[in-house]
């Protein structure tokens, strides 16, 4: 040992370590190794320091054995070789041992069994699905019911429901590799902006969830279920498809132009919107560009609705005019106060969409039907212009019947009188019944025969004006009027949803003009930059596509229309 | 002192370029993020590559007969491009923890290859500083002959002294208190963290027998206080030398395991992927 830079003093130049031996001499840690050292299979090579050699000098027949040990080693010792001509210095046998590499190497070798091991142990047997679990499913891929019916397909956790390698063998592991990494996970896929396309795996999803495997018969490469639908990500409820996976094709330029060049070859009646049965849903006409629209965030470039772009216009044949209801004077205050929305539009039942308008429950307290002002209780059937033909036709047993359920008169002369005063009173006003009855149908409240029918009694009871004062009613000659039968839209966003009452904090004011609408053909459903102001980044209310759409539609189920539903 | 300038210039370069590849790798994630859906492929492929090239870290010192990059230039480049895999490897988890078994083993041996990489390079940058400071020059392996050597000095020195003190006191102390700490290496761990508390003790101790020896014998005691510091030192070098090979055992090992691993998480993820995800 030295101080500085100096070697030892017993530093032994000739001496030459080798570190990258695998094994050294026992005795090298009690400070003297031998200097032959272990063979490099690890065995000790000690046997005496020297080959002694016979020497014999002229004249002798013996000859001597000389010690030969190197002089760096001593030189010859003093006592030389044994008679028998081995030599005297037996080096002491050791256990060699290995050195500090070789037993780095070692403990590698046997970090790589135990890998190898844990692997084959883990992998092999059925602690595979708890071991290879990447993370706990959604609370609708486990539980007892999964199991359930994972015990069909081969039982376990049910990993088998959605891999059909879960019970597969080495073999069938290394296989189903081989082929997705030549297929569907090739590198010139990976780098590419596709979605997944269909697999086993999504055969698998469909198995369960049949009806969703629909998108839209445009789309030109389907897409995988896994893509939005992301498991194994904790217990609970799956998680939320985030918006990239919608801006994977909405986003890009040339999947939507490549699905507007399908669309331009599928039958209109494929690509019509389908409401759900008995939802009359606003059918907004399309124009030619409205497929290519690129949308990569709702904020950002999201067109505006289609419904209230420029040029829609709502078809409901029934006229009403919000402006008239919701601030004009000739409407007496119901209740003490005007007319507001919520005497109209209440909410369904899961507070979503607002119940369907019906004269029933919405006009009649208001827009009566009676005809003879000096009979309230006659009243114009509603919903069938039949019926109403018929009932003018047929008045004087709908007096009589009057008379007698509702004001009491017994006797039968009276009955007859008084069935006979009305028809006369009604003659005055009304000189024949062909007259009356093209006033009930036609009349508008401005043009017609007369302007009014029935005058206004009551709080807030409009007169009866005439059918026509509503709706759209079209002569047939002798036979029965047609009136067009109202088609107030249920829906109004086909492709998106709407909750009216996570929005009750707002006015409706806020996003439906309906005191400046004066026709039912105006649309007043708020425009996209009106939803924006709060569904956008400086509001800071979700934005997601998910928010407002349903990615799964209704498959065409019929025909043609069948086959053009994007298979696995 | 070339070398050095030569050294710092390249570190200066390396950082430059791991802070460059960082935010450019950051940067590019953030855009390919919303439009590639197969980028967890592409990050976990990345990683793969950069895990091999590391690895060949190890096959090139195995090598020195090939005309490769010389393997310093080697050792600075493995130390930042694990650096820059460590990145690599958490933007393949999107930045969350895996919950499961496998992937979290998987993991674990990820981060305790990097942890015991970025521990080892703090070894050897600070241990070999320490070295020099303490001065001397001491191959590992000849550590047990130099002990040796010094543990036969001191004998030589304890029982020469005997005859001419006529008293076996510096004997006995000897056998008691000093035979030991010749014969192995001693005091392991103040060593390690630099204390020099268990050879000042025995320094203590040996100054307490001052009073019970006569003149002769406290030359034999100078120079064996000059025999401990010299064991001393032994020690320590054989401490730090063995620190600075020992982390080692960690980080090779764990590195293979990992690799192991890894091919298995490729083949299983591609077989359930399923063709999709």
């Amino acid at each position: 040992m030295s101080i500085g830079r100096v070697p030892p003093p017993d530093f032994d130049e000739n001496r030459y370590e080798r570190p990258n031996q695998n094994w050294i001499c026992g005795h090298a840690c009690t400070g003297c190794p031998c200097r032959i050292g272990p063979s490099p299979a690890g065995e000790c090579r000690a046997t005496t320091e020297c080959t002694p050699v016979l020497t014999t000098k002229e004249g002798e027949t013996k000859g001597t054995w000389k010690c030969t040990r190197p002089k760096e080693w001593g030189g010859a010792c003093p006592t030389g070789p044994n008679p028998d001509g081995t030599c005297c210095k037996t080096i002491p046998k050791c256990q060699p041992v290995r050195s500090l590499r070789a037993r780095r190497g070692l403990v590698t070798r046997v970090v790589i069994a135990l890998a190898v091991a844990v692997l084959l142990i883990a992998l092999g047997g059925n602690l595979r699905e708890g071991f290879i679990n990447p993370a706990p499913l959604s609370r609708a891929h486990s539980g007892p019911e999964f199991v359930h019916l994972a015990a069909k397909q081969g039982g376990g956790q049910g990993c088998v429901m959605c891999h059909e390698e879960a019970k597969a063998g080495w073999g069938g592991l290394a296989r189903s590799a081989v082929e997705a990494a030549t297929v569907s996970l090739s590198f010139s896929r990976l780098a590419g902006t596709q979605p997944k396309d269909f697999s086993r795996m999504d055969a698998s999803c469909l198995s369960c969830h049949e009806p969703q495997g629909f998108h839209h018969p445009a789309v030109v490469h389907a897409t995988a279920c896994s893509t939005c639908h992301v498991e194994h990500q904790g217990a609970g409820p799956m998680l939320r498809v985030v918006d990239r996976e919608c801006a994977a094709c909405h986003g890009d330029r040339g999947a939507m132009a490549a699905a507007a060049k399908k669309a331009r070859t599928l039958p209109a009646a494929v690509l019509a919107d389908r409401p759900a049965p008995g939802v009359i849903a606003f059918v907004a006409k399309r124009t030619p560009e409205d497929p290519v629209h690129v949308v990569t965030g709702f904020s950002k470039d999201h067109p505006e609705f289609r419904a209230v772009r420029p040029g829609q216009t709502d078809a409901n044949p029934l006229k009403f005019n919000h402006k008239l209801h919701l601030s004009s004077e000739l409407i007496p205050p119901v209740g003490g106060r005007a007319l507001n929305c919520a005497d109209c539009h209440r909410p369904d039942a899961a507070g979503a969409f607002m119940q369907r308008i019906t004269f029933e429950a919405n006009c009649r307290s208001c827009h009566s039907l009676n005809f003879d002002e000096r009979n309230p209780g006659m009243t114009l059937p509603h919903g069938d212009a039949a019926f109403a033909r018929a009932y003018l036709r047929n008045l004087p047993m709908e007096y009589a019947d009057h008379a007698t359920r509702t004001l009491g008169i017994a006797n039968r002369r009276d009955v007859a009188a008084f069935v006979e005063q009305q028809i006369n009173s009604l003659r005055e006003r009304n000189r024949t019944g062909e007259d009356l009855e093209r006033a009930a149908f036609f009349n508008d409240g401005k043009t017609g025969p007369a302007a009014g029918i029935a005058g206004r009694t009551g709080e807030a009871r409009a007169r009866f004006a005439g059918c026509a004062y509503c709706h759209t009613v079209t002569p047939r000659g002798d036979a029965v009027p047609e009136i067009a039968v109202p088609q107030t839209p249920d829906r109004w966003f086909l492709h998106a949803t709407f909750h009216h009452g996570k929005h009750a904090a707002m006015a409706c004011a806020e996003c439906h003009d309906a005191a400046g609408s004066q026709q039912t053909a105006d649309i007043i459903l708020p425009k996209q930059q009106s939803c924006v102001q709060c569904h956008g980044p400086k509001a800071g209310v979700a934005e997601s596509c998910s928010t407002c759409h349903h990615y799964h539609n209704p498959p065409p189920t019929t025909g043609r229309a069948a086959r053009l539903t994007p298979g696995p | 002192m070339r070398m050095i300038h030569r050294f710092a210039f390249r570190r200066a370069c390396l950082w430059a370029a791991l802070g460059l590849a960082s935010v450019g790798t950051l940067v590019a994630f953030g855009r390919l993020n919303a439009t590639r859906p197969h980028l967890v492929y592409l990050t976990g492929w990345f990683l793969l590559g950069l895990m091999l090239y590391l690895t060949a870290f190890n096959a090139r010192k195995k090598l020195p007969f090939l005309p490769l990059i010389p393997a310093r230039i080697w050792l600075q480049l493995h130390l930042y491009v694990g650096l820059f895999t460590g990145l690599v490897f958490l933007l393949h988890l999107r930045w969350q923890w895996p919950q499961g078994w496998f992937e979290a083993t998987l993991a674990l041996m990820f981060g305790g290859v990097t942890l015991s990489g970025v521990f080892g390079w703090w070894l050897s940058r600070t241990l070999p500083r320490r070295l020099t400071t303490a001065g001397g020059e001491v191959p590992y392996e000849r550590i047990p002959v130099i002990r040796r050597s010094l543990q036969l000095q001191a004998e030589k020195l304890v029982l020469g002294g005997i005859l001419p003190a006529n008293a076996s006191t510096l004997a006995d102390f000897y056998v008691a208190r000093l035979a030991d700490f010749f014969s192995r290496p001693a005091n392991f761990q103040a060593h390690l963290v630099g204390s020099q508390r268990p050879l000042n003790q025995l320094l203590g101790q040996i100054a307490e027998i001052d009073r019970f020896i006569n003149a002769s014998e406290k030359k034999t005691v100078a120079e064996l206080n000059e025999l401990v510091r010299q064991k001393d030192m032994l020690d320590f070098h054989r401490a730090v030398q063995l620190t600075m090979k020992g982390w080692l055992f960690v980080h090779i090992p764990l590195t293979y395991g990992l690799l192991v691993f890894s091919v298995a998480h490729v083949v299983i993820i591609y077989s359930f992927s399923g063709g999709a995800r």
